[in-house]
Parts: structure tokens; sequence; C-alpha cells
């Protein structure tokens, strides 16, 4: 496997996508060998039953043109030319290290292109979910009062930011393409995470305007870490999402400044349609000022986009993937701007969204399948 | 060369003459060929700290490629002196863009209008020093709960009427407006309501509890539809009267498809909905024909007399439409102008007092200003003083319809 990998031929989940892609783009058939680990007892899954499995692989893919597929679950995929003579020997020596029913329910066995569907639902249930709540959540319900704020506030502020920055790679990725290139960096503080950390009992969400003023306090804090030399010198193309107020506040101001024209330009800054429509006035200032100073702008939507881009006078649209997307069709399709290559597809964890993304001349994206293996960072 | 204020305020102490005239003096030696760009106080470049902040880092940077010194004043003036044309030209236009539909800043040439600088040098002072950094973390804020139980809800609550008029036809009574003075609750709060946040959540708290706090019938008769605010981001409850209609802000048509739901969930209740804040601004960046609202309340500004505004609003049906804010006669014609036939505002709370003392018998040293406070006020103390509550809470007299 290491050789396969080595020799350029494997390779992870989304060079998987790709594939499928191009069987799907070219109709030229492929037999898929789909290895389902994870599924395994326990006991069938430990480390040396995994380096079994792949032993038993290695010498019948060698001299094949059959690739192998690592997915961050544990599961294997073999793709090869349709009949091919390798998949059956890697089916019987895999029967010969698992008890019979188990290893039949291990695999499964996809025609390209016909089933491409099945296969890319497949891969997207081997991208390892993450948590859809941190754990000790608040409770539903509880409304969030200015008297918690002000002890998340007391509480934030003998609490480092840094744990709770999390850095996502936004990333270039065409149709074909080997890897994706990162374009920018986004910073975002993990708000639900640090509410649990500091102890907050109560949904921010539950109280819109008081979450506004906490976003603002952090807003700053980050700002004015970030402006720190040593910080700055560090911070190649960011991505950020402030509030409309905190891009006049000083700290943003002093920010600005160490990041210098050429920092600037590379810098992309998030809003909310919330916070422009909140004022529009305070939005139409803050926007001019700093398109002015180099920055690009982006909207941040959780669906189709309240506001035209262009309307709005912003640079990119960041478009929250959910699976409701491609049901919108034509009424998303007109929001979006021509220019596709100023949509962003963010939160886009699985195959499904990337595919989506690609039929709707998107490129850019962010996502779980884009990151950096390892924890989440 | 950069001036701050603190550098400025060392010359002060030193001599008597005053030292942005001194500062002047100095520079306009050196000046001929070069200009100055002046920021007026007040305006939308220098009228709130914010806005000075940015206008002061731009005017700094271009003192940094130009030349010239910048100046502040205690009233909030900012002064670029002495620096080379292309760069004012340059900095001017961005700040003009940044002013909006206001005026950019003035451009003072050298030396033509160099008494024009020494003038202005001379009367100007030195701002304050600058005050210490809000703490964002008030260690008040577990206090703004009570506050809120504790503040009597007439002493923020007022009522404003909505009047339906055309051409032609007298003007009828369309429906009225419970809603919450911003200054008074600012008032009752006191320095939390220094935060904009944390005031339009105490207006949300308010507004939350409002539906089951109305003020009775001898105030406003269940005649006809009565606006309430709604806190965003809270469940509807069962509508206690009928006609009630529901006023969110503008902020809650960020999401197109919770705004279709919340109306939905409202009718469900028993409640219409109005979304508020279409300004001038607003409709620049929003096409209102796609809110999912039964009404729009637009806020007259004269910058609503530009042609956005005006495009934005064209193919509405005039019922769904109110022009609130009316403060003089120029908006009710912009309004007519558009088709629009709601309006509300002081504008229309005056002409219904004057119409009511017109027709109110027993008004005998009632003064129009009065009148309309009464109207507008929902403490039963202040409206004990008029001698006449039945044509008080009609608003209209029945004589002008």
């Amino acid at each position: 496997m290491t050789a396969l990998h080595a020799a350029g031929r494997g390779g992870n989940a989304l060079a998987l996508i790709g594939l499928v892609r191009e069987a799907v783009a070219s109709g030229i058939p492929r037999q898929v060998l789909h290895l389902r680990l994870a599924r395994l007892a326990p006991r069938l899954r430990r480390g040396h039953h995994h380096r079994l499995v792949q032993e038993a692989l290695e010498p019948v893919l060698r001299p094949s043109r059959a690739r192998l597929f690592d997915l961050p679950n544990g599961d294997l995929v073999v793709a090869a030319p349709p009949d091919s003579p390798h998949l059956k020997e890697v089916k019987a020596a895999l029967l010969t290290l698992l008890p019979l029913e188990t290893a039949e329910s291990a695999l499964a066995v996809l025609r390209l292109p016909e089933e491409a569907a099945a296969l890319l639902a497949a891969v997207e249930a081997a991208l390892v979910p993450g948590p859809e709540a941190p754990p000790g959540a608040p409770e539903e319900g509880a409304r969030f009062t200015a008297a918690r704020l002000g002890m998340l506030e007391r509480a934030l502020g003998g609490v480092g930011l840094a744990a709770f920055l999390r850095h996502r790679p936004v990333c270039r990725l065409r149709s074909g393409d080997e890897r994706p290139e990162v374009e920018f960096l986004d910073l975002r503080i993990a708000l639900p995470e640090l509410g649990v950390a500091l102890g907050a009992s109560a949904d921010p969400a539950t109280a819109p305007w008081l979450r506004r003023r906490l976003r603002r306090l952090l807003d700053r804090r980050l700002l004015a870490e970030l402006a720190r030399p040593e910080e700055a010198r560090r911070l190649g193309p960011v991505g950020l999402c402030l509030s409309v107020a905190s891009l006049t506040s000083a700290e943003f101001l002093r920010f600005e400044k160490v990041l210098g024209a050429a920092g600037r330009v590379q810098a992309v800054i998030g809003l909310l349609p919330e916070d422009i429509l909140a004022e529009p006035e305070e939005f139409a200032f803050a926007r001019d000022f700093c398109r002015a100073r180099g920055f690009r702008l982006a909207l941040e939507a959780d669906s189709a986009p309240p506001l035209p881009l262009d309307r709005l006078g912003l640079d990119l649209l960041r478009l929250r993937w959910s699976p409701d997307l491609p049901r919108l069709g034509e009424s998303l399709r007109a929001t979006l701007p021509e220019d596709r290559e100023r949509v962003v597809l963010t939160g886009a964890d699985g195959a499904g969204a990337i595919g989506w993304g690609w039929e709707e001349g998107i490129t850019l994206f962010e996502g779980r399948l884009l990151r950096p293996k390892g924890p989440s960072a | 060369m950069i001036v701050t204020s603190g550098q400025a305020g060392e010359a002060a102490r030193r001599g008597p003459v005053p030292p942005l005239l001194a500062a002047a003096r100095r520079l306009l030696a050196e000046a001929a060929g070069r200009v100055a760009l002046y920021l007026p106080p007040g305006g939308p470049l220098t009228g709130a700290p914010h806005r000075r902040r940015v206008a002061r880092l731009l005017l700094q940077e271009a003192a940094l490629s130009g030349g010239g010194e910048v100046l502040e004043t205690a009233a909030g003036e900012l002064l670029l002196l002495g620096t080379a044309g292309p760069v004012a030209a340059r900095t001017a236009a961005v700040l003009a863009r940044l002013a909006g539909d206001a005026a950019g800043p003035d451009i003072w040439r050298f030396p033509a209008d160099a008494e024009r600088l020494l003038a202005w040098a001379g009367a100007a002072c030195l701002p304050p020093p600058a005050p210490p950094v809000p703490d964002l973390t008030a260690p008040a804020l577990p206090g703004l709960e009570a506050m809120l139980e504790a503040l009597p809800l007439d002493r923020v609550l007022r009522r404003r009427a909505i009047l339906h008029h055309t051409p032609g036809a007298p003007p009828l009574l369309a429906a009225r407006r419970l809603l919450l003075s911003r200054s008074a609750l600012a008032a009752g709060l006191g320095p939390l309501a220094g935060d904009a946040d944390l005031l339009r959540h105490a207006e949300d708290r308010l507004a939350a509890s409002l539906a089951t706090r109305l003020p009775g019938k001898e105030q406003d008769p269940p005649d006809g539809p009565l606006l309430l605010p709604l806190p965003l981001g809270s469940p509807p409850v069962p509508a206690p009267r009928p006609g009630l209609v529901g006023v969110l802000p503008l902020a809650a048509a960020a999401h197109p498809a919770a705004l279709a739901a919340t109306r939905a969930a409202l009718a469900q209740a028993g409640w219409g909905l109005a979304l508020a804040g279409l300004d001038a601004a607003a409709l620049r960046l929003v096409a209102p024909a796609g809110l999912a609202a039964d009404l729009l309340l637009l806020r007259w500004s004269p910058a609503m007399a530009e042609r956005a505004a005006a495009a934005a609003l064209r193919g509405l049906p005039p019922a769904r439409l109110v022009l609130t804010g009316c403060d003089g006669p120029e908006a009710l014609d912009w309004g007519r102008s558009q088709g629009i036939t709601h309006f509300a505002g002081p504008h229309i709370e005056a002409l219904l007092a004057a119409a009511r003392l017109a027709a109110c018998p027993k008004a005998v040293a009632c003064s129009q200003p009065q009148c309309a406070e009464r109207a507008a006020t929902t403490g039963p103390a202040a409206r004990a003083a008029c001698r006449n509550p039945v044509l008080l809470a009609r608003l209209l007299p029945p004589a002008a319809a």
C-alpha cells in the first residue's frame, strides 16, 4: 500500500471523488471494490488486521492498473478496469483473512459510471462526521440574558482565544485537479465550544442583540491578537468574519495598518446579512472604507443569499452548504453571481457538496475534506 | 510629519497664541501650491467617533505620502493641512464616497485660501484629552433584566397614528402603532444604553411581553389594526386581540426562509407582519418586493428623494407601504409622488392634534404640542389632563372624516 501511494497511484477520499467524476465524464467503465473495514467487529479491526489486509492487497495490486484509496474511517477502495482478474484475487485474499460471513458483508462491488452516486454516498458516509454539538452544550430553551452575558464576558477576560481559534483552509479545487490549492486561511472563533468552556448555560442565539455584542467583543480580542507584530508577520492570506461595527474599531484600524497594503489585498472579510440589514448606512460606510483600503469583502449566507452581491457592492459570496441547496435549483441560481469564481462553498464536508459545487461552476471550497489530517485545528 | 492631539496639547501649554493658529501660520509659510482638506464638524465623516477615527486614518495616510499635518479640534473638525494636490484629490475622492449622500471634504488651496485658514485656526480649539476606552465587559450587565422588570411600561411606550391620505379624499385613521421610544428607554437604562446592542436587547425584552401588557380599550379602541414591536427570534404568542400587526426590524429579512416561516407562524397566531427600518440606505441594498411581510415601513429622510429609492419601490402596491418619520410636508409630497397613501411621523401627529383642537368643544388652554403629547403617551396620568378622553383616544375627530 505504501508502495502504491509512493507510485502515485493511490489516494484519499478526494482523489477517489476525482476518479468518480472522471469516470462519469468520460464514460470509461471501471469496477470498484469497497472494503468496509470500518464495519468489522472491533476484534477484527485492530492494527494487525488492517496490516494483514494491506499485506494481502499489495502483491495483488502492484503489477495491475488498479488504484487503492484509503478513506478517513479506515475503509479501503480499490478501483480497476472492469472484469479485472485482480479484483477477484483481492476478494479471495480477503476471504482467507476473515470469517466468510464477515468478509461478504464487508465487501461491496460497484460499477462505474452507473453506480457513481452510490459510491459517492459511500465516500460521504466514510468521512468521519464531526460532533453535532460540543458535549455539555447548553440546554435548549434556556434564554440567554444580559446577566449570563456579563458572566461570560468576565470569564472571557481570563481566557486565551488561541484554543478556540479554528484555521480552515479555503481551497481552489477544480474537477480533475490532483490536489486543492489553498487560497486563504479562514480564522474563526468556535463560539459554541467557547461558550461551553466558559460555562455558558444558554445559547446566545436566543438573544440576537446580546450575541451581537459578544461577537463585537470577540472581534476586538481577535484583532488585537492578530495585530501583534509576531502574529502579523506569520499571517498569510486570511479570511475573517467580523461584525460591521468592528470594521471601524480602533483594533481593526491597528490590524489593517499592521497588515499593510500587501496584506490587505490578500485578506477577505466576511459580513453577516443581519449586520448589514440592521444598519445599512453604517454598512455602506464600512464597506466603502474597507474597499478603499484594498480588502475583499464577502457576504456570509447560510442559504440562498437574501441580497444580491452586486447590489451590496461585495466581492465574494460565502455560501454555506446544506443538502437543501440542490433542491433550490433555479431560485438559488438566480441569486448567485454570474462569475462563479466569486462564490466560496463553505462547510463542504462531503463529496456531495463538492460535486454539487462543481455542477454549479463553483471551484472555491472550505470543508472537512480539504482540511489537513489530524485533530481539527 | 503628523501632529497628534497630544503633541499639540503640549504646544498649547507653551504660549498665548492659540495652538492651531500657530500651527496654521507655520504650515502656511511652506504651503504655497499645496492644499488642505477640511472636514466640517457633525458631518457624516466627523459626527460619530468611529467615523472620525476612520477619516483621521485616511488623512494621516495622505500626510505620509503627500506631506502635511492632521489637525483635530474640540468641535470634531479634521484638517489635513499642506499636502500635495494629487494626494489630496485622491483622498478627497475616497472621503466623498464614504460621506455617501452628503458632501465630501472641502479643498482649500494656498495661498488663495490663507485668510480662510487663519480665520478658522483662530477660532478653533484643540480637543480635550481622549476619554479612556470604555470597558467592554460591563460589570453592570447583570442588572439589565432587573431594570427592565422595574421600568414602568408607560414611560417608554408611545402611540403613533398611521394616516391614510389620498388626494381629493378626507384623511382616515388607517392604523395605530405602539412603539418603544428609544430615547426614553435610554434615559431609563442609564450608562448601559450607551451600547447600542444592549439598548436593542432591552427593546426586544420589553417587546416580548408587550402583547400581554397593552393599554386598555379606553386608550386604543379595538376598531382597527394595531402595530406592535416584536422581538427578533422569539416564537409568537397568540394575538390577544384582532387586527394585531407585529413589527420586526429589517435584520429579520437576513434569512428569507426563516422570515417566511416567522410570517406563517405569526399568521397562525393571529398576527400580521410588518418590517421596519427601510430607509434610503436600505433601499439601495434590498429589493423590497421580495420581502415576506404584509407591510413595509419606510423611513423618511431627504435622501429618499434619490432615484434609487423610487426605483426600489416601483411596482409595489401602495397598500403595503407606510412612510414613517414624516417630519414635514416635503415628506408627504415625496410619498404622494411615489403613490404612497399611508403616512406616520411627527408631522402627522401635529396635523391630527390640530384637527382635534379644531373639533374639540372642551379645549380651552390646550396647545397643539400638548394635545399631540397626550395622544402619544400611554401613561394614564398624562392623559388625565385631557378633558375629552374619547376624542383623544379616537386620534382623528369624526368631523374630519
